[in-house]
């Protein structure tokens, strides 16, 4: 029972965490010309709190005075907010949202396991941090070079929650997945569509074993905000200034997420660069801050661990193998049997692939369409590249790799369905 | 009228809907699975005592002999991750004592360990 009370407290914790420092009322004060629904300020939040964490995990400072302070000031401003009344806009949204929150977190519970990479890589880091070890000691760690800023955030949750039960800490995975969701969802104006298209996309997307210790669902949600977000009207000054300044926030974070991120970070904002701004300035000013990120990534990897390493030593030499042409064929026909595998295996990417048709039939915005191939693109030539340079089998690699990466980057088309259900010929 | 019937229509459609999303995640079943098994039984089911990741048994040897250093475990199962990481203790002086280990899914002779327990 203790159990069960402890999973409904920790929705509560972190509802409240991400509830602050925006919300719907100080947001207005901001006078943007777009409108956010109630789960974009969540995931503003979210990204707000996870680039301080990423910034405090570089220092020794006492995250439990942090933890406290978020939610005393989220306590005080929602109180407030309820008292005003507010939340006067409180819709079925808001309902259902809990609901699916807490049953993956019960599903969750119930299986309570880590898989293979939770166990063998992640978890290392997690317990690193969850007994006050230093970000200095991961380079004595299995897999140092994987980024720590998952784990990090787990071990955070983990050690402010009222137990020493493992996966509370991993619970923000799962809320930070659903809430990517609703800023999707929320938006559509005929609840029952909207509820119908969350459930399609919760059907179609939810893989417990990925909620096993694995990062992919962090991507997926940051994937998906910011395509959400960078496809926001900007008509004036501050508008495109507290856009592009979350997109670059978002990104740096995303960079501590998942090695592979450094790729779905650099190709999403190119296209956004590209086929998303208008101005020649501000496409300049955003690629120099693209680059700063990189490099200050790199700097602070490097000061960190002495040096920027990936899984499997990654050069031209092995592409000398492939003197033979039968072998480049077997190569592209045995990656492409298991892309095909990952469509089944995540039927959202196949959305994908409807959504894309629409909009190359529908959509009159061609940028809209020009967008989503090129970054669905880049990223295919991405994965067909790093096997052609892995050094390990493929039999050895595919089956376990090609699905998630694609998964990740699938939740970048959801927004654009999202859109259609909201026209009135929908 | 016609406006509310349409309305309740509508609440019932949602109420199917919120429903069928508490079934999809077996969210009754998961409940009531948490609330008849503690924590560390349900771990012991999912990781296996004898078989699998033999968490049960690791758990069970650290507690019955109340080990504090951290012991090498090694799984000749090649089909699971180690659960090392589960029991690491990050205690500077809490590197592992080389004298012990614990092997499981073991079936070879290992003759410079003695064998205190066997799963």
């Amino acid at each position: 029972m203790t159990e069960i009370f402890l999973i409904f407290l920790q929705f509560l914790i972190l509802h409240l965490f991400f509830s602050t420092p925006l919300n719907i009322e100080n947001y207005k004060n901001l006078n943007f010309n777009f409108s956010l629904n109630y789960f974009d300020i969540i995931f503003f939040n979210i990204t707000i709190h996870l680039f301080i964490l990423l910034i405090l995990s570089f220092l020794k400072i006492n995250l439990l005075a942090y933890f406290t302070l978020i939610l005393i000031i989220s306590l005080v401003t929602n109180f407030n907010l309820l008292i005003k009344k507010k939340i006067k806009d409180i819709n079925i949204y808001i309902i259902i949202f809990p609901i699916i929150c807490y049953s993956i977190f019960f599903e969750i519970a119930h299986h309570a396991i880590l898989d293979w990479d939770g166990l063998a890589h992640w978890f290392w880091k997690v317990n690193n941090f969850y007994q006050n070890e230093n970000l200095e000691n991961i380079i004595n760690l299995p897999l140092p070079q994987y980024p720590h800023l998952g784990s990090y955030i787990w071990s955070f949750f983990w050690k402010n929650s009222l137990s020493n039960i493992e996966y509370i800490g991993r619970l923000f995975i799962p809320y930070i997945y659903v809430v990517s969701l609703f800023t999707i969802g929320a938006d559509i104006k005929n609840k029952l569509n909207g509820i119908l298209f969350l459930i399609l996309l919760i059907t179609l997307s939810f893989d417990l074993f990925l909620f096993s210790g694995y990062q992919e669902y962090i991507t997926f949600a940051y994937i998906c905000f910011l395509t959400k977000i960078a496809f926001l009207k900007k008509k004036n000054f501050s508008d495109k200034i507290f856009i592009y300044t979350f997109i670059i926030i978002g990104s740096f974070s995303l960079l501590w997420i998942k090695q592979e991120c450094l790729f779905y970070v650099i190709f999403f904002n190119l296209c956004f660069v590209f086929f998303v701004m208008n101005k020649k300035l501000e496409k300049f000013y955003h690629f120099i801050a693209l680059i700063f990120i990189i490099i200050l990534y790199f700097f602070i990897e490097k000061n960190i661990k002495g040096s920027i390493e990936y899984q499997a030593k990654i050069n031209l030499s092995n592409l000398e193998k492939f003197k033979e042409f039968n072998l480049i064929i077997i190569y592209i026909s045995q990656i492409t049997k298991h892309v095909f595998i990952a469509f089944f295996k995540y039927p959202i990417l196949i959305l994908n692939l409807i959504i894309l048709s629409i909009i190359f039939f529908k959509d009159q915005n061609r940028n809209n369409y020009k967008f989503l191939l090129v970054f669905f693109s880049l990223n295919l030539f991405f994965l067909y590249t790093i096997y052609f340079l892995h050094p390990a089998s493929l039999d050895e690699m595919l089956p376990n790799t090609v699905d998630r990466i694609l998964f990740q980057i699938s939740s970048s088309g959801i927004i654009f369905m999202g859109r259609w259900l909201n026209k009135p010929s929908a | 009228m016609m406006k509310k019937k349409k309305k309740d229509l509508k609440v019932i459609l949602i109420l199917i809907l919120i429903l069928f999303i508490l079934v999809f995640f077996r969210t009754f079943h998961n409940i009531y699975v948490i609330y008849k098994n503690d924590y560390q039984t349900r771990l012991t089911k999912s990781y296996g005592f004898c078989d699998k990741q033999g968490y049960g048994f690791v758990r069970s040897i650290i507690k019955k002999n109340n080990i504090r250093d951290n012991i090498r475990i090694i799984n000749y199962s090649n089909n699971f991750a180690s659960i090392d990481s589960l029991f690491y203790n990050f205690d500077k002086n809490k590197i592992y004592n080389e004298n012990y280990l614990i092997l499981l899914n073991y079936n070879n002779n290992h003759n410079n360990k003695s064998i205190i327990f066997n799963n």
